[in-house]
């Protein structure tokens, strides 16, 4: 269950996203090939899929037309299907098979054009929207549905939580914070300035290299919604029961909680569809690889200890994907004063010793026996997935080395003085670790209890705190209160398609739950979204200075960035598992008959 | 008799007013709350979940949010789900149907099993037949729901491919149409067998032993004296009167098929009020889990109060005052 509230977190909808918090697992969700230029044509490795990929290359009316496919997750989704309301990524599947947004990201992460192309000129960024798009209702997307989606967000009334989305844009500040306001979205936002149906100009406050990134730039439909005030739109009947996208398929039928059928949309801006219809299905997580193999569903995530029984299996074929998220464990440096994080703990301020755990840990061993091999050791804390992972062979590599581990703590004067078979701090106190876990699934405690074995065996005195694993939401509420008794803490963290560690590493965000304060951090984050960071290679210079100092210092070690496995029917061809789900370009699936 | 129902209905005001400070505070004390799962710092900021905490009131005493709470359910408000972004009430409403659908199903497989069952063992007792529904009868209750479930879905549904595994309807289907009813039997059918199979046991005991006993009766040797064929007075005149007890069951059994459905709901992702209880424990979604609770109490007291009323009226001699 928790894995899916990390899945929920941390797939949140489109760009927007910086960062999420994410159960322990290996198994978390996200995507996005390792090796990002052979996606387009298909994972090289896999003969069935390259066979399948080549053939949407060569068109669509090659592939075979009709049939349904079955999209399954493991979550039961919320319902709220409306783009800018949506919660969790029980709903985003069903989302991003119905509507799009303006801009997509490429294979890097990079912003690239889908329904729109752009240009931006210091901070007014103008969007040229394609002709022809309509929405399932008839209504053709013009620039003022873009405009009304943010006079949604920006209205007072908006139930959703992305408002820092449209926060950077002229007057949306304003317009929040409206004390007499009308029910509807009827306030205009200065900066936007719809020129005419297929243009729009919006100004942003300032320059910043992720500000495409960050900016929302997925329409809602404003005919669909007229005459709803914002602070009913999540619970309307347009939103719940016959939403209104611009994707290849049409909801034309939903059962709450446990599956939408949708029907292709013929007028679709990149021609029909191949299929007849998709439905997008919740099943038992417990159950996924059983129910491919049985042909219930056709597409579905699944776990690593799954996706080893489908090795080999016929009529399935396996697809992985890098995830965008990377798990890691926690020191405890300091606390959080209310407005910003105190590094004040003087138990591991000592570089030497964090780096003595990191050589301590067994990470590819991890990997090997608890993710079936799934995932790959990383040392910096960002997806092996992004334009912006730094170069590893700068980076500090901590191999798994008891006898490093061992000097580095012998410098740092950790000694055993009592011989108690423990080392003692560089006061010749005694020196105990309590290594708190997130419960959730069966490899929690074996591995939990692993990392624990792992430290011992260099003298640490290390245990689980209070001796047994916390549930997630208890664990991050201890997290986040610096509870006396953490030490060292094991979490993941989903991210978002932009690299900047804002949000998580700053002195004053409170969801830097190592609480590490450096100067020197402070201002690479900084110029790295600074304007002349515009350039992305002074970006990309940036972020690895910045990785090499983390990977330096320590206050985290981070684990693995894990990969997801999609298993798919082989009957089904044209998928693409991309960045979130495998959703993308799904008018190009197809079912051989 | 009205008196006694009365006088039961106005007990039940302090029990439930107990019951709700229980589930209340039993919600809060889990660790956690909707929020604290949000930790996003693109979406949403600290500051925006303080604010939303403040908002839904998560910060204020106990006793505060009680007494709001309480008023909102005396007003048949039950608050909003956090996670599902409505009206509890309509969520209920929306599951309540699954869940109606699988009890009713599933009470029907355990009266029609424990009645054959318990008339065979009970006719023919000490038997080798009557030793092994006996046998069965004990595995059944050894059995827990949620491995019987499992062994049913492996055997039923991925063996012999019956039944579907999951769900509660099939797709391409129009609500109300006669394909779509036929689907939703078809869904419900193993998790009912299974929760209905697993309950029988009781059932078919009570059944066997109340024909025991009253095959030793007077009236039954009366009737063999007048040389009444064996097949009518068991059937005739014994069963009629060992039936009565079977039926007050139903009373009690109202909450207890619920609770089971929560287990078997979750296993068959079959969309009901129990695999929505579970869900909104995990994500802390204590409006919905303190709604379901309290139905749940409620369906037992009022159960129970089924029960007792309908011992007087199949049982004249049982007069309650």
């Amino acid at each position: 269950m928790k894995k899916s509230l990390l899945l929920l977190l941390a797939m949140l909808l489109s760009v927007s996203i910086l960062v999420v918090a994410c159960g322990g697992d290996g198994d978390e969700p996200a995507d996005t090939d390792p090796d990002t230029d052979e996606d387009a044509d298909g994972a090289d490795e896999d003969t069935d899929a390259d066979e399948a990929d080549e053939e949407d290359e060569v068109s669509q009316e090659d592939a075979p037309q009709g049939g349904t496919v079955t999209y399954g997750f493991t979550q039961p989704f919320a319902g709220v299907f409306d783009i800018a309301h949506y919660g969790g990524q029980d709903d985003s599947i069903a989302l991003n098979i119905m509507t799009e947004g303006l801009v997509g990201t490429d294979d890097e992460l990079l912003p690239e054009p889908n329904l729109a192309t752009w240009e931006e000129d210091g901070t007014t960024i103008t969007f040229n929207i394609e002709e022809g798009v309509y929405w399932h209702n008839g209504e053709e997307l013009t620039a003022h549905d873009m405009a009304y989606t943010w006079q949604v967000i920006a209205h007072p009334d908006y139930t959703g939580t992305r408002q820092s989305n449209v926060a950077m844009i002229v007057g949306a500040e304003e317009v929040m914070n409206l004390e007499d306001y009308d029910a509807e979205p009827t306030h205009e936002l200065e900066g936007v300035n719809v020129i005419d149906d297929y243009t729009l100009e919006v100004e942003v406050t300032s320059v910043a290299p992720n500000t495409l990134l960050n900016l929302w730039t997925n329409p809602i439909p404003s005919a669909h919604y007229e005459g709803i005030a914002v602070a009913d739109l999540e619970e309307s009947d347009e939103v719940r029961r016959n939403p209104v996208g611009l994707g290849p398929f049409q909801v034309t039928n939903i059962v709450p909680g446990e599956q939408v059928e949708f029907e292709a949309y013929e007028d679709y801006w990149q021609g029909a569809p191949n299929l007849d219809g998709v439905v997008y299905r919740i099943i038992d997580g417990e159950m996924a690889g059983e129910l491919v193999q049985q042909g219930e569903v056709d597409i579905i995530d699944v776990p690593p200890s799954q996706a080893v029984d489908l090795e080999g299996a016929d009529g399935i074929t396996l697809e992985e994907i890098e995830a965008l998220s990377y798990s890691y464990i926690g020191f405890k440096l300091g606390h959080w004063d209310g407005e910003q994080n105190v590094m004040d703990n003087p138990k591991f301020e000592d570089v030497r010793v964090r780096q003595a755990f990191a050589h301590a840990i067994d990470r590819q061993g991890i990997i090997d026996a608890f993710s079936e091999g799934y995932g790959t050791v990383i040392n910096a804390p960002e997806s092996v997935v992004s334009w912006a992972f730094p170069d590893e062979s700068t980076l500090n590599q901590y191999e798994y080395d008891t006898d490093r581990a061992n000097e580095l703590l012998d410098e740092a004067g950790f000694e055993d003085v009592t011989g108690d078979g423990f080392r003692e701090n560089a006061d010749g106190e005694e020196f105990t670790v309590n290594f708190m876990a997130m419960s959730g699934s069966d490899i929690s405690e074996p591995r939990a209890t692993y990392i624990v074995q792992n430290l011992q065996e260099v003298g640490i005195n290390a245990g689980l705190q209070d001796g047994q694993l916390f549930e997630f939401n208890l664990f991050y509420d201890l997290v986040e209160e610096d509870d006396a008794d953490i030490d060292l803490f094991m979490g993941a963290w989903g991210l978002a398609a932009d690299p900047d560690p804002t949000g998580l590493w700053r002195t004053d965000d409170f969801w830097n739950f190592p609480r590490w304060v450096n100067e020197e951090s402070e201002e690479l984050i900084e110029r790295g979204l600074s304007e002349e960071a515009m350039d992305i290679d002074y970006r990309a210079e940036v972020y690895q200075e910045w990785h090499q100092l983390v990977n330096e210092e320590l206050p985290l070690i981070p684990l693995n960035s894990p990969v997801d496995v999609y298993a798919i029917n082989s009957e089904v061809g044209g998928v693409t598992v991309g960045v979130r789900d495998a959703t993308d370009d799904a008018h190009l699936w197809y079912r051989e008959q | 008799m009205l008196l006694y129902t009365l006088r039961r209905i106005l007990i039940m005001i302090p029990i439930l007013i107990m019951i709700s400070i229980v589930v209340f505070s039993l919600a809060l004390a889990m660790p956690g709350d909707a929020l604290s799962g949000q930790i996003d710092p693109a979406n949403t900021d600290p500051q925006y979940v303080e604010q939303m905490r403040e908002q839904l009131g998560l910060n204020d005493p106990v006793h505060v949010q009680y007494a709001r709470w309480a008023t909102g359910v005396l007003q048949w408000d039950f608050g909003r789900s956090f996670n599902h972004r409505m009206p509890v009430t309509e969520l209920i409403g929306e599951r309540l149907p699954n869940t109606i659908l699988l009890s009713v199903m599933s009470l029907m497989i355990t009266y029609v099993l424990a009645f054959f069952m318990g008339r065979y063992a009970g006719r023919h007792p000490y038997t080798p037949g009557d030793y092994g529904i006996q046998g069965l009868n004990y595995l059944m209750l050894a059995i827990p729901s949620f491995v019987a479930a499992i062994f049913a879905i492996f055997i039923f549904s991925f063996q012999f491919g019956w039944f579907p595994s999951t769900g509660s309807v099939g797709s391409g289907l129009e609500a109300g149409t006669w394909d779509w009813w036929v689907s939703k039997i078809h869904h419900t059918a193993l998790p009912a067998l299974v929760l209905g199979g697993l309950t029988t046991a009781s059932y078919t005991q009570f059944l066997r032993n109340d024909i025991i006993e009253n095959a030793q009766k007077d009236y039954v040797r009366t009737a063999r004296a007048k040389g009444t064929p064996e097949g009518t007075i068991y059937n005739k005149h014994i069963l009629r009167n060992s039936v009565i007890p079977i039926i007050t069951l139903f009373g009690f059994d109202i909450a207890s098929i619920i609770g089971g459905a929560v287990i078997i709901e979750t296993v068959f992702t079959y969309r009901g009020i129990g695999e929505l209880l579970i869900s909104s424990i995990t994500n802390r979604d204590y409006s919905v889990v303190t709604a379901i609770t309290l139905m749940l109490s409620v369906a037992t007291l009022v159960g129970n109060l089924i029960a007792d009323l309908i011992y007087g009226v199949v049982d004249p001699r049982i007069r309650v005052e």
